[in-house]
């Protein structure tokens, strides 16, 4: 921080003392003055038009014609500087110049720093992913030393407080990030028979007993991820692993609509996004079904996933929470025309007119719905 | 500290901007030349200041630093360096960034190599351009700071647009903000002339470099983003007579006009108020692009209004920068006396005509762009104007335009002779009337745009030729003789028509590309094989490919004709899982004769694909003939006579002296 207040210092000195340089400096070099500028400009205009004569370009009365307008814009520059009294540039006197000048040094950089001090946050450093990568893995190591300590003393300190679900569940994750399977199995069970309609914990056990069984999903395991879901239907982990089952036993199809169902009703930055995506991608190839044609199911409709157009950024959601009805109706509208825009320009999108209907049967506009609709059903034939 | 710094030297230069627009204005109005001088200095430290600013944004991005709001919103760390790099100006914030760099890029070229300005007028320029710089630098500071943290910085960023990740529109808003930006010279001008109550021959000299290569700029811009358009979206077409490219095409149309009059002040001081009328005009619809593109206005004008600060911003700007400086011309205007008095048939009436056509386009494009936002803003229906309209109206615009355009430069100044201009284009009539019948016998009446594009084509491209040829005596004298002069040409003579010519080879190619256009869309499964625009072509094969950050279908086709085999061609459909957006790669082979162009779509449920394919005729012509026109304004701003304009240092001590130039008496 304290480098950066010295780069700024640096900096602006500099730009200051670049700005002010011509009311510092004494001695000047008198520019040219307009007049001769202009004259200039003329007389070149005049040798113009004898190279065209020259060349053939013009002839001898057009450039005679030519030469007299020169001549008269010569005469009225003359006249001109003259007339208004135009002379060689003048100097400041002393007292002006000084108060420019403390005006420029001081006020620019203080009215900078003033603007900086309160939109900046000359408190944060540069984070290049790089270095926080670099960070981050020498930082793993260390806590992996300290953290088989740490969960010993934990398990330790468990031993007399048999009730504690937290603790249980923090034993738990940390055997997890161990890669000790057995024992985190162990321990997130006991937590979820102290509370079993705790959704995190039960997909943790869950989580846990499929890696102890070498990432198949059992019976067992999924008991607890039906349980997990029942007490709350929007778990990400339990909804996966439901797939990850039925995939597993030969219903490829039935898990890839779980899937889609958990990016539908995932936020849009949520981390697994890519993970369950890319297993998307791999289950409808293997099928040979277009991902474009898959949507998600009345269940998670119901729940909210994907109801309106494009899918709404977290941003967005948390903006649609807290907007008075009207706000987010125009919210809702303004998706629903980038949505209409965007199959103005890329018409086959079959899907993407479904959900413009149904977006449209929501906002109660029930001509568009159709006509969207039969869009859709022209695409289909 | 880097990202930091960055954001204090952009707020610096906000300080240093106040202090260029006040000080070296109450120094040219007191002849203090010390005051003066503070324009130069202070244009160059807001360009070292900018540069600072806009490289440490770009570094934020090329690292991944995903502390600032900004990289978050628009990198993501598997995208590839250069689509790093462009992603600093490939988003709201950096783009207006990119703005203001270029702003300052100007200002510091005209205190760096303006030696030659008049230091009153050079002073009253900077000042002007530094207004320009200050409301942009608060609208950047207060509504769209690119230098926002987060904190904690999350793992990865949200990515940028696949669409925009093309080589071809990484560096097309670059180039297109040097066009818009670099009409703001011309308009400082413009506004420091009025200040300055004088506007003269000298003036526009000075002014009409700055306004050619800002013309280039846009020219270049244009067309890149016409040719992204054409290879990145798959649409088939090259111009949609979209607002957003609109909004390019207006500032293009009255800054050519502008380029025209200006050349009238240089040469017969004529049309002053005119061309200064037509500075502002062309600064504020560059202004309004920026706007209408910006403010997400076009999207919606709904969408705008839920999150108003930065189109009200944008919107305030304009109307005090139109509005004031229009004032300003009312004001001072009529004070401006007039010059050089002329013939309606002559070089000047010729530019007349041009500036009033191009006016009047550029007049009908911003009506057809805004109608249907004010219609929405009163609660109408949301409307589009397509085109249908812009064809109808331009199409009659260009046609006596493009018909003058090959007459004019054989017009003497002042008083010309109409029907010796006319019998020296025989041969352009000729060509035309060969044009007429060929598009006639081939392709029938029915395409009387197809006929009236073609002829326009010849007449003007045959024209400029013919007017090389009258220049250089060609048949006239011993052809060594033409030779000589052929060499000793003026290279703003050779300039202009090149980029006629050039204008003529692009009016071919969007007519060609325009009217005989070709497309056809099926359902193909691999093996089968269709005729399509004089070629047989086969569906191979469709497999799964994966990209750097995106899965993609590929089809492979390949392109036979006389049962020769002419080209493999691989269009792809893109899946970007990051984002979750799908792109269409069209595979396009180009000819000199046309384009095919392949499109591969989804996949049906009975094992076939949608396919499009399309043949657009001449369209390389198209990028060819804006090519012309770019080197047709190189030439002419490498002339001599922008480079002297005024004395050398050797020449202000001796004012007698003064170099000569070889330059012509041409535009």
């Amino acid at each position: 921080m304290t480098l950066l207040w010295l780069a700024v210092a640096a900096l602006s000195v500099l730009a200051v003392l670049l700005v002010a340089a011509p009311l510092l400096s004494r001695r000047r070099r008198s520019p040219p003055s307009r007049r001769q500028l202009d004259l200039g400009i003329y007389r070149e205009q005049l040798a113009e038009v004898d190279r065209d004569v020259e060349r053939g370009l013009l002839g001898e009365n057009e450039a005679e014609a030519a030469r007299t307008e020169v001549k008269r814009r010569i005469l009225a520059a003359g006249a001109g500087a003259e007339g208004t009294g135009e002379s060689e540039t003048g100097a400041t006197r002393p007292a002006r110049r000084r108060l420019a000048v403390g005006l420029v040094c001081l006020l620019a950089p203080l009215a900078a720093i003033g603007i900086y001090l309160s939109v900046g946050a000359p408190g944060e450093v540069d984070r290049p992913l790089a270095g926080r990568l670099a960070e981050a893995g020498g930082g793993n190591a260390l806590d992996t030393m300290s953290a088989e300590d740490a969960v010993r003393a934990l398990a330790h300190a468990l031993e007399s407080r048999p009730n504690d679900i937290e603790g249980w569940a923090l034993l738990g994750r940390s055997y997890v990030g161990l890669q000790k399977f057995p024992e985190a199995v162990d321990a997130l069970g006991r937590a979820h028979a102290l509370a079993p309609d705790r959704a995190d914990i039960a997909s943790a056990l869950g989580e846990a007993q499929v890696a102890a069984a070498d990432g198949r999903v059992t019976d067992e395991a999924r008991t607890v991820f039906a349980g997990a879901l029942a007490a709350d239907p929007r778990e990400p982990r339990a909804r996966y692993y439901l797939g990850l089952a039925k995939a597993q036993g030969g219903d490829v199809r039935g898990g890839l609509q779980d899937w889609v169902d958990l990016v539908a009703l995932s936020p849009a930055d949520a981390p697994w996004l890519t993970a369950v995506r890319q297993q998307i991608a791999r289950a409808a190839g293997a099928l040979g079904i277009d991902i474009a044609s898959l949507g998600p199911s009345p269940e998670a409709e119901a729940l909210g996933g994907a109801a309106v157009g494009p899918r709404l950024g977290a941003g967005e959601v948390e903006a649609a929470q807290q907007m008075t009805p009207e706000d987010r109706n125009r919210m809702i509208r303004s998706m629903v025309e980038r949505l209409a825009n965007r199959l103005q320009a890329n018409p086959d999108d079959r899907e993407g007119w479904l959900r413009l209907a149904r977006a449209y049967d929501v906002l109660g506009e029930t001509d568009k719905a159709a006509d969207a609709r039969s869009r859709a059903d022209a695409l289909a034939r | 500290m880097i990202v930091e710094l960055g954001h204090y030297a952009l707020i610096l230069a906000l300080a240093v901007a106040l202090i260029q627009g006040v000080v070296p204005m109450l120094g040219a109005q007191r002849r203090d030349a010390a005051f003066m001088e503070v324009a130069r200095t202070g244009a160059l430290a807001q360009f070292v200041l900018i540069a600072l600013s806009f490289g440490s944004l770009m570094y934020a991005h090329a690292t991944s630093d995903f502390s600032v709001a900004n990289v978050v919103a628009n990198s993501h760390s598997s995208k590839p360096m250069l689509y790093k790099l462009a992603g600093t100006w490939g988003n709201h914030e950096g783009s207006m960034l990119l703005w203001v760099l270029i702003l300052a890029i100007f200002g510091a070229a005209v205190a760096a190599f303006g030696v030659n300005l008049p230091q009153a007028l050079r002073a009253r320029v900077l000042a002007v351009q530094s207004w320009i710089a200050i409301a942009f630098y608060l609208f950047i500071i207060f509504t769209s700071d690119p230098f926002t943290r987060m904190i904690p910085a999350p793992l990865d960023g949200a990515g940028l647009n696949p669409l925009l990740q093309d080589p071809g529109l990484a560096f097309h808003p670059p180039f297109l903000y040097l066009g818009y930006v670099g009409f703001s010279m011309a308009f400082s001008f413009a506004i420091a002339a009025l200040i300055e109550g004088r506007v003269d021959a000298a003036w526009a000299r000075w002014v009409r470099p700055w306004t050619l290569a800002a013309w280039m700029f846009l020219t270049v811009g244009i067309t890149l983003g016409s040719w992204w358009a054409y290879y990145e979206l798959g649409w088939g077409g090259w111009w949609f007579w979209d607002p957003v490219e609109n909004a390019s095409l207006m500032p293009w149309l009255a800054g050519t006009a502008l380029l025209h009059s200006a050349s009238v002040v240089e040469k017969r001081d004529a049309l002053k108020g005119w061309t200064i009328f037509l500075a502002i005009v062309t600064f504020g619809l560059s202004l309004l692009g920026t706007f209408l593109v910006r403010s997400g206005v076009l999207t919606s004008v709904h969408a705008f209004a839920v999150d108003p600060a930065r189109g009200i911003f944008i919107l305030g700007l304009l109307v005090v920068i139109i509005g004031g400086s229009l004032a300003l011309f009312a004001w001072r205007g009529p004070a401006l006396q007039g010059g050089g008095l002329f013939q309606p048939i002559s070089r000047e009436g010729a530019l007349l005509l041009n500036n009033l056509l191009l006016a009047t386009a550029a007049a009908s494009v911003l009506l057809g762009t805004l109608y249907p936002l004010m219609l929405e803003a009163v609660g109408g229906d949301k409307v589009s104007v397509g085109p249908p309209f812009f064809n109808a109206v331009f199409i009659p615009l260009m046609a006596p335009l493009v018909a003058a355009m090959a007459v004019g430069p054989l017009l003497a100044w002042k008083r010309a002779d109409l029907a010796a201009a006319l019998s020296r284009l025989w041969l352009a009539a000729l060509a035309t009337l060969a044009a007429i019948l060929t598009v006639w016998l081939v392709h029938g009446l029915r395409d009387l745009v197809g006929i009236v594009g073609m002829a326009m084509a010849a007449w003007l491209f045959v024209g400029a030729l013919s007017e090389l040829a009258v220049r250089i005596k060609l048949f006239a004298v011993p052809l060594s003789e033409s030779a000589r002069r052929l060499a000793n040409l003026p290279r703003a003579a050779w300039g202009m028509s090149l980029a006629h010519a050039g204008l003529a080879v692009a009016i071919a190619g969007m007519t060609g590309a325009g009217v005989w256009k070709q497309e056809s869309v099926q359902l193909m499964t691999p093996g089968q094989t269709l005729s399509f625009a004089g070629y047989d072509i086969t569906l191979d094969a469709v497999q799964p490919v994966a990209g750097p950050n995106y899965e993609a279908t590929r089809g492979s086709f390949t392109l036979e004709r006389d049962g020769r085999k002419r080209a493999t061609m691989t269009p792809e459909k893109r899946f970007y899982p990051v984002e979750g957006r799908q792109t269409t790669e069209a595979a396009i082979r180009t000819t000199v004769s046309g384009d095919i162009y392949l499109v591969i779509g989804d996949r049906q449920g009975d094992g076939g694909y949608v396919t499009r394919f399309y043949f657009n005729p001449l369209v390389v012509w198209i990028w060819a003939g804006a090519a012309f026109m770019v080197a047709g304004g190189l030439l002419s701003l490498s002339d001599r006579r922008h480079r002297i304009g005024a004395p050398s240092r050797k020449a202000a001590r001796a004012p007698g002296v003064t170099p000569i130039g070889t330059a012509g008496a041409r535009t």
